[in-house]
């Protein structure tokens, strides 16, 4: 019976794979290395199409969008309840009272827009 | 698949925003249809334009010659030589000549300015663009005579012509600015109705009963300035009809202070219109 050796079935185990015998892995061969680049590649291509697509999809749903924004409310004459009454309906008529004073301005009959010329209409020789 | 799908998705987008893009433009077409009745009424405003600006150079060519006109006849005067006497004749002319050159070009501006001018009736309108037509020949034949060199007897002669045409250029022009004066208050004085009008349309259903009364109380306040101001047109207009005793110029003047009072009402009643869209 040999004493030295140990009993400990724990460092056995723990012992164990330095006893393995080393398996030489298997180097993948060239053809296999080729199809799972292409693989890759494809993988990527795919994503690259796909978040080009989406982003298509999103620029022209954006335009889509803002072209068919409702109009402005003097075209449709819609009156939308939160906002005050007074700013929406006041906006062109105001417009319109301050473009007829101004046109009331130019109409002041003390004010000649174009006026006799300043020509001497005595011009005489003697 | 997923590319497929996207490209479908893209192409029926792209059809749509095509049809989209056809009723826009089909939406459009009446909008040119505007833009030639614009630029037919604009039509006016570009030839105002180039006579303004054809006015302004020959008033300034006309101060020159009328500059050294004045020099050259104070230099006979005080020479009393033939040479300055041939030099202030040949400059009297000379003077004349752009003088009636300047009042070419400003009957033919104030006769757009007249066919511009809305709220005109369309028989006196009519008349007074005769009458500016009529003058405007006058004119042309006064600067025809002017043409060849005059000697001093035909000098005087051609500025007793003068004198009188004078008359008839200034009657032209002041019937015509009765007339602009009376339409352009008109003019202000329609759309201030059609405005009125339109903003009781639109501030009928606006606010509470309380302001409902406040404001129905404004606008027969607004009405009343504005539906007086008719008899003062009227008025106005009578003074310009029997003008046959007096002349035009007698008339603006008469009229102006009628005008006046005529203009403080509608500027009051826009301002009472300022304030009823605060009601």
């Amino acid at each position: 019976m040999k004493q030295s050796e140990s009993q400990d079935q724990t460092q056995f185990a723990l012992e164990g794979p330095l006893y393995e015998q080393p398996v030489a892995k298997q180097q993948p061969l060239a053809s296999e290395l080729t199809d799972k680049k292409s693989l890759d590649k494809n993988k990527w291509k795919k994503i690259v199409f796909f978040s080009l697509g989406f982003f298509l999809v999103l620029i022209i749903l954006s335009i889509l969008w803002v072209w068919s924004r409702p109009d402005s409310p003097s075209d449709g004459n819609v009156l939308i309840k939160d906002e005050p009454i007074d700013k929406i309906i006041s906006g062109p008529l105001e417009q319109r009272v301050y473009e007829l004073s101004q046109e009331l301005e130019l109409a002041d009959p003390n004010h000649e827009k174009l006026p006799f010329p300043p020509v001497d209409m005595r011009i005489s020789f003697d | 698949m997923i590319l497929i799908n996207n490209f479908f998705l893209a192409v029926i987008i792209f059809f749509s925003l095509m049809a989209r893009s056809g009723q826009v433009l089909a939406q459009e077409e009446p909008a040119i249809q505007d833009s030639k009745m614009v630029f037919e009424t604009q039509s006016f405003s570009q030839d105002i334009r180039q006579l303004t600006l054809q006015y302004r150079g020959e008033l300034e060519e006309y101060r020159k010659a009328e500059q050294e006109y004045n020099i050259l006849k104070q230099q006979y005067q005080q020479l009393g030589t033939l040479v300055s006497l041939e030099k202030a004749v040949r400059a009297t002319q000379e003077a004349m000549v752009v003088r009636a050159r300047v009042l070419q070009t400003y009957v033919r501006l104030l006769r757009f300015y007249l066919l511009s001018q809305a709220g005109i009736e369309l028989p006196q309108k009519q008349v007074a663009e005769q009458n500016l037509l009529d003058t405007l020949s006058k004119i042309e034949q006064h600067q025809q005579e002017l043409i060849e060199p005059l000697d001093k007897l035909q000098m005087r002669q051609a500025v007793f012509d003068f004198q009188e045409l004078s008359m008839v250029i200034e009657e032209s022009v002041y019937r015509v600015f009765s007339l602009l004066a009376v339409g352009k208050l008109q003019t202000v004085h329609d759309k201030a109705i059609v405005l009125k009008e339109d903003m009781k349309d639109q501030l009928a259903t606006a606010g509470g009963a309380l302001k409902l009364a406040e404001r129905q109380r404004s606008f027969d306040e607004t009405d009343r300035v504005l539906n007086s101001l008719k008899s003062s047109f009227d008025k106005a207009e009578a003074v310009f009809v029997d003008s046959h005793r007096i002349s035009y110029k007698g008339v603006y003047k008469s009229n102006n202070n009628q005008l006046s009072l005529i203009y403080s009402s509608l500027s009051k009643a826009l301002v009472f219109l300022g304030e009823l869209l605060k009601i």
